[in-house]
């Protein structure tokens, strides 16, 4: 699965700090968002990126929407990176990725109606005449569940499952390839969010969609991911195929979030409590991690293979996971 | 044929719920039937009252009010309360259209300034704080005295110097929307500027413009008075209520009503297109959203 001819999206070594100006009392500093991320997604997978709030997610799904610019790297679709692509390819780009956001509150205009809404990449790409649209629409609100009948309605009249519903009626309106899902579920109930699940899985099916499925939620990832990217303070620490995370992780921090899900992992070692060390030379996992050395203190370990197609950013991977 | 009914009533779902915010509060439901008549008085004038605002009548000067002349008459024997509800009109008029260009300005600029920030931003911000440091007052005396006195210099020049609070208000209300998802949802479908601007930001910022505009007005009404009253404004024989005034002042000792119905009207009128305005702030309050 995780090799299916050349990726659609390409992210490569991507950087985000934001500055914060020198003020009277304050020195100038910059905090890393994102610090030195690579991805690929694959046509028809589904990858899965989970961390913790605040490490770094949402601004790398913003930096591949091209929402925000990075501060250094770039982001490479069907072979060009975005900043260099002509205005015909960069509307190529808007058609193959969409993107589904986090609240279904915030994310529709709450002056259109669904209709429109739904409509509007339509009309935007100009991609079948003003007649057609309609009927378009109507064919799309069946997809995700939604009664054509209610064109008319206007966002405040739907349930948040119901609007997330049409959130993706409007990112699946123009056929893309691949879809950037920004925690998509968390603001649902329980109930909604398998509903949610299994509608992505069939358009998935249907219209052989890639995900990039960012969630903090790993009972989520590992339910609808073929690959799972962990991130920990704006870096990758541990990426392969979801099984193999879930079973044999390689990294203390996965090992912290596996045993964080509730019913799972009850032998797993819980990390210590502790400040997070985003400066310094060293790893910067070590003030929470339980196995730090010596090592781990003096550099920080880079994202390697350990196992086939499984890597892990760990000066330990080895000595801990796999030997027992 | 239920399907249609049901369909036309949810259209119009944010002007229902408005209006029913609106007429819960009474003070605004007041304003709102004082500003009605006034704009019927003021359309309907040569029908409501028999005699016309320029009519001399040597025998009937400062007449106190009576049956005949309900607000008495002036010096020249014209019928107060004619030239009052024709006065009306003039302040409708100085009113609509000098907010009208303060709206307008103040939209855009505040448009601009908060969506593309940076130094179009910056600009726009310091100019606005430069025209709100101006003594607008004298830069109208001065401007007038260099041109003629005439209600459309008067309803331009207040409207180029009346547009600075919509235009930070639009602003701020751009700076939250620019970073809402529904707005990044539209730029990551590829919309254009223009688009986004006007399609998502804009019918989502106008609140505060229609409520100002409409506290607009009344400060207009009362500074075109102001320049009437100063002999600068409209220009007599024509009628305004400021002008009213200041004919009224010379006889003030012996003929009260030439002073006392003017002022009243212009009072009553700034209240009640204050309270109307006060009672759309209520109604629009996005922090009460729906």
């Amino acid at each position: 699965m995780s090799t299916n001819g050349s990726p659609i999206l390409e992210v490569r070594d991507l950087h985000k700090s934001f500055e914060q100006k020198a003020g009277p009392l304050l020195p100038a500093r910059a905090v890393k968002a994102v610090a030195g991320v690579d991805l690929r997604l694959y046509p028809g997978e589904t990858l899965g990126l989970a961390g913790e709030s605040g490490c770094g997610k949402s601004t790398l799904a913003k930096m591949i929407m091209g929402l925000t610019t990075p501060s250094s790297g770039e982001i490479v679709f069907k072979g060009t990176p975005l900043q260099m692509l002509s205005s015909n390819s960069l509307a190529d780009f808007r058609k193959t990725v969409q993107m589904v956001f986090q609240d279904p509150f915030a994310s529709l205009n709450p002056r259109m109606r669904i209709g429109e809404i739904i409509a509007e990449p339509m009309n935007i790409h100009r991609i079948a005449p003003a007649t057609e649209i309609r009927e378009r629409v109507a064919r799309l609100m069946q997809m995700v569940g939604i009664s054509p009948e209610l064109y008319d309605r206007y966002p405040h009249e739907f349930s948040g499952g119901q609007r997330q519903r049409i959130g993706i009626a409007r990112a699946i309106a123009v056929s893309p390839q691949a879809i950037i899902a920004d925690e998509p579920l968390s603001a649902l109930d329980i109930s909604i969010q398998a509903q949610i699940i299994n509608l992505l899985q069939e358009l998935q099916q249907s219209l052989k969609l890639a995900y990039l499925l960012i969630s903090h939620d790993l009972s989520v990832i590992r339910h609808m991911s073929d690959r799972v990217a962990i991130m920990y303070l704006g870096k990758i620490v541990e990426e392969g195929e979801s099984e193999e995370i879930f079973t044999r992780c390689l990294h203390p921090y996965t090992e912290a979030l596996l045993a964080a899900i509730p019913g799972e992992g009850g032998q797993r070692r819980k990390p210590k409590s502790g400040e997070m060390l985003a400066n310094g030379s060293g790893c910067p996992f070590l003030g929470r991690c339980p196995y730090a050395g010596e090592i781990c203190r003096q550099a920080a370990p880079r994202l390697e293979e350990k196992l086939h197609g499984h890597s892990a950013a760990c000066h330990f991977s080895k000595d801990i996971f796999l030997t027992g | 044929m239920l399907n249609r009914q049901l369909r036309q009533i949810d259209t119009s779902y944010f002007y229902r719920v408005i209006w029913k915010r609106f007429r819960s509060n009474r003070f605004a439901i007041c304003g709102a039937m004082v500003v009605i008549t006034l704009f019927i008085l003021s359309f309907l004038a040569p029908y409501v009252t028999p005699y016309s605002p320029d009519d001399l009548d040597a025998y009937h000067v400062l007449l106190p009010p009576s049956s005949a002349h309900w607000l008495g008459t002036d010096e020249l024997g014209r019928d107060v309360l004619t030239r009052i509800i024709y006065g009306a009109r003039i302040s409708l008029k100085v009113g609509f259209v000098s907010v009208g260009i303060a709206a307008a300005i103040g939209t855009v600029a505040g448009l601009f300034a908060g969506y593309y920030g940076g130094w179009i931003d910056q600009l726009l911000m310091r100019f606005v704080d430069i025209m709100l440091c101006f003594p607008t007052f004298f830069l109208m005396l001065a401007v007038i005295a260099m041109l003629e006195p005439s209600i459309w210099y008067i309803m331009i020049i207040i409207g180029l110097t009346g547009w600075m609070g919509v235009a930070r208000l639009i602003r701020a209300e751009v700076l939250t929307l620019r970073e809402r998802d529904f707005v990044l949802a539209a730029r990551s479908i590829g919309a254009s500027d223009t688009r986004i601007i006007f399609l998502h930001i804009l019918p989502n910022a106008i609140s505060p413009v229609i409520v100002t505009a409409t506290l607009g007005v009344a400060g207009a009404i009362l500074t075109e008075s102001a320049l009437s009253f100063l002999g600068i404004g409209v220009q007599p024989p024509v009628p305004s209520w400021g002008n009213m005034l200041t004919s009224g002042k010379d006889y003030l000792e012996f003929a009260w009503w030439l002073s006392l119905f003017p002022g009243l009207a212009i009072l009553i009128t700034v209240i009640a297109y204050n309270l109307v305005g006060e009672g759309l702030r209520d109604a629009l309050d996005p922090r009460t959203q729906i």
